[in-house]
């Protein structure tokens, strides 16, 4: 949900406030947490391939948002790229710790593999993660009628039809509602800053 | 159809979840019709947003308790510096002590090396290496932290023209992979000290690998080297 700081909700940057100055932090990373643990998380598995390295990663990403929550600058920029920063860095250390099975095939005994061969290698992964984690957050921020739809065809790869029957909605419905999440979607990430360089 | 209907189908044209006689209808349209083009084309952008954008997983439940615990027993950051003024000369103490007893346990795991490898050329490069004459070993110790120390200690690896590149030690289990660090070499001998993961004792296998300087992740490197641990 679009977050605004009218009535009682807090914004990302008055949680941190919260942590930095121990008015209730726990309440506040949780918050921050179930705001922001989906995106993080999935970013963890596109980086390093792996369920359990990306559970280490999202441990890590929030220990280190509790300590160094007084590092955190808001006239810096908004939390949502501090913490993309260190989720990437982070990402980037456990990958350089423990290499990335998901990129396994290290060689072929005969010779000389050149691991070249691998279709996509890290570095290329890390480019898109900035497009990915600001698509996310728009994801996040879309209501939810049309967060649902787009996950049921984009990322279940449902039919329209299949969602009409699955959902009870009309065709027509499905259909336009399709449309309009997909123009959502553009909208919000033209309103975070993503929009022309790479849209 | 006309446009309007076209358009009214264009989000579900998109994400490919019309039936193929709907999809080739569209198809049909775009093709004469620049204005309905310019729709797809805006549609397609966020299409390819997605692509590249994971599915919105939720993490396992367990971890936001794990997380919540560990800073249960870390203090808020602000807390925690009060109280470190005041556990200060106590600490101060401790480093002390500590840092003796370190010395003594770094002495003693330098000493003597729970393994040495012997790093022999790979095919590729055997002839050009052997000619050179190059030899060289991995040194294996233990460390109190649980962390393995390697002296790599390689003897005419490279001539002086391999200032594009770098080396990277690995090692190996199967399909899993560590990685030691990085380093360079130098003309004649070259001596590098690197730390393993803990893990990584049970991973027999130890390659060097080469790697250009500009491309730091987009490959693995060619493997120059390799040993067996036993
Ligand atoms: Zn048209």
């Amino acid at each position: 949900m679009p977050r605004t700081s009218a009535s009682n909700t807090p914004t990302d940057e008055q949680l941190m406030i919260r942590i930095a100055s121990g008015k209730e932090p726990d309440a506040a990373l949780s918050t921050l947490y179930d705001r922001y643990g989906r995106t993080v998380y999935g970013s963890g598995l596109k980086l390093l391939g792996d369920r359990s390295l990306a559970e280490e990663l999202v441990q890590e990403v929030f220990l280190k948002v509790w300590r160094s929550s007084r590092s955190f600058d808001p006239s810096r920029g908004g939390f949502s790229t501090w913490l993309y920063r260190i989720t990437r860095s982070v990402a980037v250390d456990i990958h350089r710790r423990r290499g990335i099975s998901a990129l396994s095939v290290l060689y072929e005994e005969d010779n000389v593999a050149s691991i070249r061969d691998m279709t996509s290698g890290p570095q290329e992964i890390v480019d898109n993660s900035w497009l990915a984690w600001r698509v996310s957050r728009a994801l996040e921020n879309l209501d939810e009628p049309y967060r649902e739809v787009i996950e049921l065809s984009y990322f279940r790869g449902l039919s329209q039809r299949e969602i009409a029957r699955e959902t009870g909605m009309p065709l027509g419905t499905v259909k336009s509602r399709t449309l309009r999440a997909l123009k959502r979607l553009r909208q919000e990430l033209g309103v975070t800053g993503a929009s022309r360089e790479v849209l | 159809m006309d446009c309007a209907e076209i358009r009214n189908d264009l989000g579900a044209f998109v994400v490919g979840g019309l039936e193929p006689p709907e999809s080739a209808e569209i198809r049909r349209h775009l093709k004469f019709c620049p204005a309905c083009q310019e729709e797809f084309r805006k549609l397609r952008e966020v299409k390819r947003a997605l692509d590249v954008t994971p599915q919105p997983l939720e993490p396992p439940p367990h971890l936001k308790k794990e997380i919540l615990n560990r800073i249960h027993s870390e203090s808020p950051p602000v807390r925690r510096s009060r109280r470190w003024f005041a556990l200060s000369a106590v600490a101060v103490a401790l480093v002390a002590a500590g840092a003796v007893l370190w010395a003594i346990l770094a002495q003693q795991a330098t000493n003597t090396p729970v393994a040495v490898v012997k790093l022999t050329p790979t095919p590729h490069y055997s002839s050009v290496l052997n000619e050179r004459g190059y030899w060289g070993v991995a040194k294996f110790y233990s460390s109190h932290s649980g962390n393995q120390r390697v002296e790599l200690k390689l003897n005419n690896l490279s001539n002086s023209r391999s200032k594009e590149s770098y080396y990277e030690m690995w090692l190996v289990s199967g399909k899993d992979r560590l990685s030691a660090g990085t380093f360079e070499t130098t003309p004649g001998e070259t001596d590098v000290w690197l730390n393993a993961p803990a893990e990584s004792r049970d991973y027999r296998t130890v390659l060097i690998a080469l790697k250009p300087k500009n491309e730091k992740y987009s490959s693995g490197g060619k493997i120059v080297l390799r040993g067996e641990r036993r």
